[in-house]
């Protein structure tokens, strides 16, 4: 079981407002290990991206990761000070954005950022890094590397700056990439290209993959492992296979239920109920207290169970409850 | 037929700007029946929203002709407009845009009954909270304004106030577009039953084919400002002709991890010259733009890949 590429351990992560102190990852224990995508699903509010964004220290300024561990590759990346950290960024761990045109540098041309990256890492001569370069975008699936490398990103499409993102992302060779809804703005065919691509990657490098969406669709597609979060918490954890067909949790249930799928008939689509977020008093939305699905109201509960080896749900319902773990 | 409620013949669309024309929609010919439901699926920039928008006489179209319930609307000045408008309204992505912070829901509602000279003040009031409770939200929502609801809400909000004049034709583009997946269901469980409820004709816009097909009786692809393909939802997504059809579909993330694609197809994109903008009938009810050498040519295309996939 020595295979973990990171393991993050009843983590906390909490914002400073001005008068007090919220929560948005709130126990929150993972693992990924070497070769597997995992999935982290939930929905906006839920606390995975700043789960994402502690790992790589990159939590907004009043954000704080305030308890537990975050491991990787045996090192532990909570005690790193800035300058360690810079050398796991990108070299050992990096990160794919949802948004691609923010990410990228307006005033650069794409070849200069691409090869930036491979100046701070590895220390190869120019034309070295320019010939990885061009070799990345070519592998990323431009016809033309030699024109893009010399273009801005205005000129390119949403699409096109997102496969430059993951040239940048994989030009270290990284062990972990970490990809925050790397699909989210993009249309659908252009989707299935950017995550075949990031699939291509980790089997290509062997290395594994993070991948945070609110896409059910794209976790039964590419992940092998998934963790529903809600208000902070995992709810759920448990490999693909299972938590498709024997989802326990309500909220699992309540998300899978509500897809459309054109696949199998469906006179309608389940919802959980309407419920209104709760909100700080900067106007911030929270995953509310208590959620109803179907006939069952059940609320952002308290601790994960196993309830069979290896397959975690956090009950609200403490009926159910078999063994208590950690 | 009798029960054409919209009829387009060759809609075109031009917008011009200093690199040139850009033909956001180019012949466009269409009917929606009486009490249907027509999706309109394509990725960013096939020109679905516009078509919606000229269609609703937001833009007037360039080329082409409008007809609805029989009388042509193409050329109507504002005035000889405004009745129309009362029949024919829009839902639109983003409640956050579309409405206006400043005004109380109450205001925000009774605004287009005001615009049509409908009723007295408190007959509007009175529709106001009957369309509240409609669209499933607390009478207290009245005096409320826009910042003080979740986006799920204010899509509510958005679709009463659209179905508070009771148009016979709604245009929903891309109605839950900005919502989380749980939200997004319960909005489209509400537009299926006021749907069924108030007897409304729908052209359904969207990115996403699953969303579509839930809410549609009859789906059409739009690439580049053509339409590509329209058929029946089920005789389109079992049996799709044109090659792009076929790429979007292949391409929709399927939820389940069983039937997870160990073989993918390669994505298509049709060059900008296309086929002929005529959609040519192959029965079923399905058209699809090609000439009847070119479907050939598609449907051996289709058995060779068949072939060459179970090989």
């Amino acid at each position: 079981m020595n295979q973990h590429v990171l393991q993050i351990k009843n983590l906390h992560v909490s914002f400073n407002k001005k008068k007090n102190k919220s929560i948005a990852v709130n126990d929150v224990s993972l693992q990924v290990e070497k070769g597997q995508t995992v999935a982290l699903i939930g929905e906006s509010g839920s606390g995975k991206s700043m789960t994402s964004l502690s790992v790589l220290n990159l939590l907004p300024v009043n954000g704080k990761a305030e308890r537990g561990s975050i491991t990787f590759n045996g090192i532990d990346l909570l005690k790193l000070t800035e300058k360690q950290m810079r050398k796991i960024r990108g070299n050992e761990i990096s990160m794919i954005f949802q948004d691609a045109i923010a990410s990228l540098n307006p005033g650069m041309k794409v070849g200069v950022q691409i090869t930036e990256g491979l100046k701070n890492h590895n220390i190869i001569t120019k034309n070295e890094r320019k010939s990885v370069a061009l070799d990345l975008l070519d592998k990323v699936g431009f016809k033309n590397p030699e024109q893009v490398y010399h273009q801005y990103p205005e000129q390119l499409s949403g699409g096109m700056k997102q496969r430059i993102l993951i040239a940048m992302a994989v030009s270290c060779k990284p062990k972990l990439i970490i990809a925050d809804e790397p699909t989210t703005s993009l249309d659908v065919t252009i989707q299935r290209q950017v995550l075949d691509l990031i699939d291509y990657y980790k089997s290509d490098m062997d290395a594994s993959v993070l991948l945070i969406t609110h896409d059910f669709g794209i976790v039964a597609e590419y992940a092998d492992w998934v963790y529903v979060m809600l208000g902070g918490h995992i709810v759920e954890s448990a490999d693909v296979y299972t938590i498709f067909q024997n989802p326990v949790h309500p909220y699992t249930k309540a998300l899978i239920g509500s897809i459309p799928r054109p696949e199998m008939e469906q006179e309608r689509l389940k919802s959980i109920q309407d419920y209104t977020f709760e909100k700080d008093y900067e106007g911030r939305q929270f995953a509310p207290e208590t959620y109803t699905y179907e006939s069952s109201s059940f609320q952002a509960p308290s601790s994960l169970v196993e309830i069979e080896p290896l397959y975690y749900v956090r009950f609200y319902d403490e009926k159910r409850m078999v063994t208590t773990i950690g | 037929m009798d029960n054409l409620l919209i009829k387009a013949q060759n809609l075109s669309k031009y917008f011009t700007d200093s690199s040139g024309v850009h033909k956001a929609v180019d012949g466009v010919s269409l009917n929606i029946h009486k009490g249907e439901t027509l999706g309109i699926v394509g990725e960013s920039g096939s020109g679905k929203t516009t078509l919606g928008r000229t269609i609703m006489r937001l833009y007037q179209p360039n080329h082409g002709q409008i007809w609805f319930e029989g009388k042509e609307i193409t050329g109507l000045k504002d005035s000889k407009l405004r009745p129309y408008q009362k029949d024919i309204q829009m839902i639109f992505q983003n409640p956050y845009d579309s409405l206006s912070p400043r005004m109380t829901v109450g205001d925000i509602l009774e605004e287009p009954l005001y615009i049509q000279k409908m009723g007295t003040k408190s007959e509007r009031t009175e529709k106001a909270m009957k369309m509240l409770e409609k669209v499933g939200l607390p009478k207290t929502s009245y005096k409320k304004r826009i910042h003080e609801f979740s986006g799920g809400q204010r899509q509510r909000i958005g679709i009463a106030r659209a179905l508070i004049v009771e148009p016979k034709f709604v245009i929903a583009d891309e109605p839950v577009s900005a919502l989380d997946v749980s939200v997004q269901a319960q909005v489209l469980n509400l537009l299926k039953d006021l749907q069924t409820d108030m007897n409304l004709t729908c052209l359904f816009i969207s990115h996403d084919l699953s969303v579509v097909h839930y809410m549609s009786d009859r789906v059409a692809v739009m690439y580049l400002g053509h339409l590509i393909e329209m058929a029946p939802k089920e005789e389109l997504y079992h049996n799709p002709i044109h090659p792009y059809t076929q790429s979007l579909l292949s391409s929709i993330p399927v939820p389940d991890p069983e039937r997870r694609r160990h073989q993918k197809e390669p994505v298509i994109l049709p060059p900008k010259p296309l086929y002929p903008p005529q959609l040519v009938h192959v029965g079923n009810n399905h058209y699809v733009s090609a000439d009847m050498i070119q479907i050939k040519d598609f449907e051996i295309e289709n058995q060779q890949r068949v072939i060459s996939n179970n090989k």
